[in-house]
């Protein structure tokens, strides 16, 4: 079998600015941006993982909606459970009227409820293609248990998206379930492939819940060590990044 | 002590602890954390003589109710334009408890008394509101240690005490004095820039 010839690498200059500090992809969300040193650096996979009910799709919202309006990112949502309509409606719920710049070809949302993982990835690339986006969102990324029945297939398919999303070039959330007791990783997306994970906390402590967020990773950024809180209100996320926690989760 | 008009007040329980709030206080610079320590039996309010005491001194403030709905603190207060135009008040119980909730610009109210980054982050709100010197009032902690664990109290003080020093907030942490909360006002006296203790003398030696 013939050997593939490798490519030389490219020259990398320390000095290069653009190896020391990453442009950013602000999310926008209030206070969240403080904890990534400015915002997700430009390019990178994050996994969004969290608790139901913890927010993690109006993160994925929230995200899209700013990277539009704020920062004239194209955007893409690839729902694996939802219809158009009703993400349409949870953000509108927050104040975040998707459907000007759906018409305006600034965001598409598609619903992708194949059960072949190499439909899904193409559709995805022709997806990201068709409104040049630069920030991408899966969710629920839970979903690609459904694809696999096997775990080493899985794991290989999964890499092989995530290597897929980087060529892309756009940064990337792909949100998880994750709860304190039962950490279900997306096939090793997490540990060998994604460049950031943010985790959105609902915890129960006696008889309320409190919200929280914390950055367990993010390449090229220095993180906060610590969970701060989250509000979820009528107007989105906000991130009480100057606040700490009084409670032990 | 022997001011004849000073004597009825004097006979009366809660006027004599609100007379020792004052005269403690007078004694403190304009900003920094004051623990109050209060031990009496039949104590039951402090704010009427901390309002009388702030007004005198024309120092506009914060006044975080934990023991009473807003709709009794503010029978209780004198309908002065101070208390109307110079108080925040922030109700941290009828929510929870069903009562009344009265309208007005300078009414907040919390859903419970655990929530402690709400109520920390409305504080700091409202410091920024007031210009200049002002103070806090908050009655009490000890009921705030009902509704939350004593290391949840601890650290919510430690921030609110940094909170107060940069803000020239006078910061009064009402604490009513238990055999169970002795460790908590030992390490909450290490955040405070001074601790005062009222006692209702005629009382103890019921």
């Amino acid at each position: 079998m013939a050997i593939p010839k490798k490519e030389p690498l490219e020259e990398v200059k320390f000095e290069d600015s653009s190896v020391a500090k990453p442009n950013r992809t602000q999310t926008g969300i209030p206070g969240l941006d403080d904890l990534l040193g400015g915002g997700i650096p430009e390019g990178n996979l994050v996994v969004v993982s969290g608790d139901p009910g913890a927010g993690k799709t109006s993160f994925c919202i929230e995200f899209l909606y700013n990277g539009v309006v704020k920062y004239g990112e194209n955007g893409v949502y690839i729902s694996l459970e939802e219809s158009e309509p009703e993400i349409v409606k949870q953000a509108a719920y927050y104040g975040f009227d998707f459907i000007p710049l759906i018409k305006d070809r600034r965001l598409k949302i598609e619903t992708i409820q194949l059960y072949d993982f190499e439909k899904l990835k193409n559709a995805i690339e022709e997806t990201v293609d068709s409104v040049k986006a630069r920030r991408i969102v899966i969710d629920p990324g839970v979903v690609f248990r459904l694809f696999f029945e096997k775990e080493l297939e899985a794991r290989k398919s999964i890499l092989d998206l995530g290597r897929m999303l980087k060529r892309l070039g756009g940064t990337t959330i792909i949100t998880n379930e994750i709860t304190l007791e039962n950490s279900h990783s997306l096939f090793g997306l997490e540990e060998y492939v994604a460049d950031g994970v943010v985790l959105l906390y609902h915890t129960k402590i006696e008889n309320r819940f409190i919200r929280s967020v914390g950055v367990l990773k993010m390449r090229g950024t220095k993180i906060s060590e610590k969970l701060h809180p989250l509000e979820l209100g009528l107007n989105g996320l906000k991130v009480l990044s100057k606040q700490e926690l009084f409670e032990e989760l | 002590m022997t001011d004849p008009v000073d004597l009825e007040a004097y006979l009366d329980p809660n006027k004599r602890i609100q007379m020792k709030l004052e005269m403690s206080l007078s004694g403190l610079g304009k900003t920094g954390v004051v623990l109050a320590i209060i031990d009496a039996i039949e104590y039951s309010d402090a704010n009427a003589g901390l309002v009388r005491y702030f007004e005198k001194a024309d120092m506009p403030g914060v006044i975080v109710s934990v023991n009473k709905p807003l709709v009794d603190l503010i029978c209780k207060l004198p309908p002065t334009p101070f208390v109307q135009n110079k108080i925040e008040f922030v109700d941290c119980i009828s929510q929870m408890s069903g009562a009344p909730e009265l309208e007005g610009p300078h009414y907040n109210y919390l859903e419970s008394p655990q929530q402690l980054v709400e109520l920390s982050v409305l504080l700091n709100k409202l410091f920024q509101k007031i210009e200049g010197n002002k103070f806090l009032v908050v009655d009490s902690l000890s009921t705030l240690l009902i509704y939350n664990k004593p290391e949840a109290i601890t650290k919510f003080v430690h921030s609110i005490a940094n909170k107060i020093r940069t803000e020239k907030v006078l910061g009064v942490l009402l604490i009513i004095k238990t055999e169970d909360n002795m460790d908590v006002i030992k390490i909450l006296s290490q955040f405070s820039d001074s601790v005062i203790e009222v006692r209702d003398h005629q009382a103890s030696l019921k």
